[in-house]
């Protein structure tokens, strides 16, 4: 497969005119791929729906805006890419739109991320969520990095001073279900004494720690270098830890954007003296690669026959390659390598496929900590 | 300072540059547009614009951006005071008195009354925003987690002003609006609460629905059947002078209810509705003769329309300084900002300057752009309210059920709308005030999230902190002026004006009262009274289901609730004289052609048209049928209302990727999407 795209990343880098591409690109995909079909997915004239489970503006929206526009040239026959956002449900009913009436000849992809996967693991059981994120085949992976910081009228100068800290620190929280419960739980498993301020959004976290009222708080890489970044030079805020980066093999090392700081796990030796491990560490890395490897992804409907789906993966992978979207891109999705083909893939089915013991493990944690029975 | 001077000017002149101009022009183009058409608004607005900023400079993409901001609370207006249809959640208030003195023939002062207001509460936000990104920082970040939960406490108290002719029944219903919004996620703890299941109230009651089907359909329906056109005289009144010179004669009222628009607007967590609904109540509280509100004060118009004009320039303060949003619109900016590449935060008063003020004076100047536009549409647009309403009608229900299904463009919408219509019918039949029902509405969530945080930060000792105090002292001032408002208050009758009773108390004298109608004229009201008492209980009983966190808050509202409604059911049907409590304009009501029930089989026959054939061919139907019968001959005519809406229709669906609810004919055959 790799061969493939870079083959048709070579041809459409090279100007060739497009239906000698498209020729070629067939004969390639017939070749490399042994499909039945000898035809190479074309869109021209088409008009490709981009779903968004959630309604206009916020993260995933224009996540999803940026990347059509970008996506829409790199695939074969240029075609228009338009956004359907359909909310609801904090994006189960787009989610389940998508699963049900999605057309698998490549008309339709949607966005893939935290809250949607993160409800389809927690609430597995719930009849009204009937799409199954592990089914979808992700073209475009896009990880983003997290960071906690604490504010510095606690005293807090590093995750050594975290561990030795008496008192309880504040932290604002969606709910118990939302898609910062992962900090949560990572923090809870450091064993901080963190008190959740449930009901309190992004905005009222950032304004409540800006205040002071409340003491700690997590920011994905890319809000983190806008809103708190300020506060660290104005020494308001000390950063502690991300929750790190998964490698090629699988290890949680730093965040290739924070160098300095250490991951979670190292935080988890320095304070416990030990690796995590066990379901409890199983538990945490699932929620980890919900959160941050698999943060936002685009994803085709199950079923989307191969010559579609390679079309896509040659048009991500040229993308990420491409010298505009390097530099532009930062703003809307982090500055980390982006995952594409069986990569973005693999990370999303990693991602959504959490153990029985492990899913367990989260829904006593919640069912203990806040009484809320999935 | 001289800075400050070197980056005015320059972003004034550059704004006046051909390509900026325009895309000013452009932006308020849109703008207009999407705010005459209800379910859209600015949200919609910038999610079409967003794909050009891409390419754009910077500059020239925010007058866009802007340039469509600005007008929407202006244009709006129109749908608003001409047919009773809020054209976004905002607007609800402008409903309120524009629309009666639209009835008595005088939609053209209103109108020029609410474009002059607007265009004063619009400049007046932009020159707020001015000096506000200098000092608002620290203001602020001075109200935390207890001030602002005192602050939507004391936004609650304003409904002690609105609660219509009877005070019982007015926060009855205002419990009940606050119940109503806790159906969907919990705030603390993401539990789905009254959705019976349904992912569709997952998120709630869409506002804008709830705004549709309490205040326009039941207008729809009481025009239809008691009237011909509109306006009473079928007039459209010479009034724009008259307008221009209510605004101007009310000045002051302009400037305060400006700078409270600016003011809520600044803080994060209230939105654009709330602000209406404060700044209404605070110029009913403020006005010593409170007698024509909700029957057609001026007043009432000129205020809210300067206050929602002015709060786009509040809320544009926090998303600037720490790009934080304060409403839907202003996350798709803020999205907007990232895309052109403007980092929001402190650099915006410094490095960042000459783009502060870009933003300014585009705010400044689309306002007036838009109102001026909006002048000109204005005598035109308001001759609908002297052509024969039948014909009317069914146009206007076209727009209601598109505007309805925006909210979630799902079938559920339209249920909602028909349901909640239907609510509105009754409300309005037996007196229950729906603007406290919508008030409760828009307050609950911020009121219940905003007394978790405040009591899990501080517990009880939030009560010691000054900006605390100073705001629950107003609170009880307010509730206090409600009560000396009440003694002073010149007596009532029962009259059946339209709605007019429901937001002005009435002093009333139990001694001199009439007997009571008979218990069987007195029926139906109990009946609806006790369907109420039914929903509520239901609610009580599922919110003892719930956790501990999630739960108290509904059982507060909802034991509230039941506490008043008990009494409101006692008058009913033991009282021997008639009460406030007892309403049913059905009763002393003229003989009409038709009854409620037979215009809500209409609606109903539409409902079952989109699940046959579609919206878009249903509506068709719905439309040549409607005037054939109610209005008659030519058919070519009413063919052509129904094809040109169909084909208005088919144009929105290609340009801002619509898509209508489908029928079991899209599902058996393949038919264009505009047709689906």
């Amino acid at each position: 497969m790799k061969i493939y795209q870079k083959f048709c990343t070579v041809i459409q880098k090279s100007k060739i005119m497009p239906l000698t591409g498209l020729l070629v690109g067939g004969l390639g995909l017939a070749a490399s791929a042994g499909a039945a079909s000898a035809q190479s997915a074309d869109f021209s004239g088409k008009r490709i729906e981009a779903v968004v489970p959630f309604g206009e503006g916020g993260g995933a929206d224009t996540y999803t805006r940026y990347m059509a526009r970008v996506l829409a040239p790199k695939l074969p026959g240029e075609p228009t890419i338009v956004i359907r956002n359909i909310p609801g449900g904090g994006s189960v009913n787009g989610a389940n739109w998508f699963e049900a009436n999605a057309a698998k000849d490549g008309t339709h992809f949607a966005v893939a991320s935290t809250s949607t996967t993160l409800t389809s693991t927690l609430r597995s059981t719930d009849p009204n969520i009937q799409f199954k994120p592990e089914g979808w085949i992700a073209f475009i992976g896009s990880p983003m990095g997290k960071v906690i910081y604490v504010h510095s009228q606690t005293g807090i100068k590093n995750v050594e001073g975290l561990k030795d800290y008496k008192g309880e620190l504040l932290m604002g929280l969606q709910n118990p279900t939302g898609s910062d419960m992962p900090t949560l739980l990572s923090l809870e498993l450091l064993g901080v004494n963190v008190k959740p301020v449930l009901g309190t959004d992004g905005g009222d976290q950032h304004l409540g720690f800006q205040r002071g009222e409340l003491t700690l708080n997590a920011d994905v890489t890319s809000a983190y270098k806008q809103m708190a970044q300020p506060l660290i030079d104005a020494g308001t805020a000390v950063p502690l830890f991300t929750m790190g980066y998964a490698d090629a093999n699988g290890e949680i090392v730093r965040d290739p954007n924070f160098p300095d700081l250490p991951s979670w796990v190292e935080a988890y030796e320095i304070i416990h003296g030990k690796k995590p491990s066990g379901t409890e560490y199983d538990a945490w890395l699932a929620l980890f690669h919900l959160s941050v490897m698999s943060s936002k992804a685009l994803v085709l409907p199950a079923g989307t026959p191969e010559d579609v789906v390679a079309a896509y993966n040659a048009a991500a992978a040229d993308l990420v390659e491409d010298k505009d979207f390097k530099a532009e891109s930062g703003e809307f999705i982090g500055t980390y390598p982006q995952l594409t083909g069986e990569a973005a893939r693999k990370s999303l089915v990693t991602a959504t496929s959490i153990t029985p013991e492990a899913r367990k493990w989260v829904t006593d944690w919640l069912k203990q900590r806040f009484k809320i029975d999935l | 300072m001289a800075t400050i001077l070197d980056a005015v000017l320059p972003a004034l002149v550059n704004l006046f540059t051909f390509h900026h101009l325009g895309m000013l022009l452009l932006g308020v183009v849109i703008g207009l547009i999407v705010g005459i058409l209800p379910g859209l608004g600015g949200i919609a607005g910038l999610s079409l614009l967003l794909p050009f900023t891409f390419d754009m400079e910077a500059s020239m993409a925010l007058a866009m951006m802007i340039g469509m901001l600005a007008p929407l609370n202006t244009s709006d207006t129109l749908p608003a005071i001409l047919m009773a249809i809020p054209g976004s959640a905002g607007g609800q208030t402008t409903v309120l008195d524009g629309f009666p003195m639209a009835r008595r023939g005088e939609a053209a002062r209103a109108l020029s009354a609410a474009f002059t207001a607007s265009m004063i509460g619009g400049v007046f936000g932009a020159f707020v925003l001015t000096f506000a990104v200098f000092g608002a920082k620290s203001i602020i970040l001075s109200v935390g987690f207890g001030e602002l939960m005192m602050i939507t406490i004391f936004a609650l108290t304003v409904v002690g002003t609105l609660t219509g002719k009877s005070a019982l029944k007015g926060i009855a219903a205002c419990a009940m609006g606050l119940l109503a919004g806790t159906i969907g996620g919990a705030p603390a703890t993401g539990e789905f609460r009254m959705t019976f299941g349904t992912i569709y109230l997952g998120d709630g009651i869409p506002l804008v629905i709830l705004g549709l089907g309490l205040f326009a359909l039941p207008e729809v329906i009481d025009l239809l059947r008691h009237h011909i056109t509109i306006s009473e005289t079928g007039q459209l009144g010479k009034g724009w002078m008259h307008g221009l010179r209510d605004t101007i004669r009310h000045r002051w009222l302009v400037l305060r209810t400006s700078a409270l628009g600016a003011l809520i607007g600044m803080l994060p967590g209230l939105g654009s509705s709330a602000a209406e609904w404060i700044t209404y109540g605070h110029v009913v509280q403020t006005s010593r003769d409170k007698s024509q509100f909700g029957k057609g004060d001026v007043r009432g118009v000129i205020g809210v329309e300067a206050a929602n004009n002015a709060v786009t320039g509040g809320s544009l303060v926090p998303t600037l300084l720490f790009g934080i949003p304060g409403s839907g619109s202003m996350a798709i900016l803020l999205g907007g900002f990232v895309l052109i590449g403007i980092q929001p935060g402190p650099a915006m008063v410094s490095s960042n300057l000459d783009i502060t003020f870009t933003i300014i004076w585009s705010l400044a100047i689309a306002n007036i752009l838009g109102a001026g536009a909006c002048f000109l549409l204005a005598n035109p647009m308001a001759r609908v309210t002297t052509v024969p309403y039948a014909l009317i009608a069914p146009l206007m229900v076209a727009i209601l059920f598109f505007g309805a299904f925006q909210a979630t463009r799902s079938w559920n919408d339209l249920i909602a709308l028909t349901v909640i219509g239907i609510i509105g019918v009754y409300m309005k039949r037996f007196g229950w005030p729906r603007p406290a029902l919508l008030i409760g509405f828009v307050l609950s969530n911020g009121l219940e999230s905003s007394v978790y945080r405040a009591m899990q930060v501080y517990g009880w000792s939030f009560l010691q902190r000054p900006g605390v105090i100073v705001i629950a002292a107003l609170a009880l001032l307010s509730v206090a002026a409600v009560f000396w408002g009440r003694r002073n208050m010149g007596a009532g009758t029962q009259e059946a004006s339209t709605g007019a009773d429901e937001v002005i108390a009435v002093r009333y004298d139990i001694n001199t009262a009439p007997p009571a109608p008979s218990l069987m004229v007195r029926s139906p009201q109990i009946l609806f009274t006790l369907i109420l008492v039914g929903v509520v209980v239901m609610f009580l009983y599922r919110s003892f289901q719930l956790s501990e966190l999630g739960g108290i808050f509904p059982l507060i509202a909802g034991f509230a609730s039941l506490a008043l409604l008990v009494p409101i059911l006692g008058f009913q049907i033991f009282s021997t004289k008639e009460r406030t409590v007892m309403t049913d304009h059905e009763q002393s009501d003229v003989v009409t052609r038709h009854s409620n029930l037979y215009f809500l089989m209409w609606f109903g026959g539409l409902l079952a048209g989109v699940a046959l054939v579609g919206f878009s061919l249903a509506i068709a139907g719905f439309i040549f049928a409607f005037t054939t019968v109610l209005v008659g001959r030519p058919l070519w005519r009413n063919a052509l209302l129904a094809g040109g809406l169909v084909a208005i229709l088919a144009v929105m669906a290609h340009v801002l990727n619509l898509y209508y609810p489908a029928g079991l004919l899209q599902q058996l055959v393949n038919l264009p999407r505009w047709l689906g």
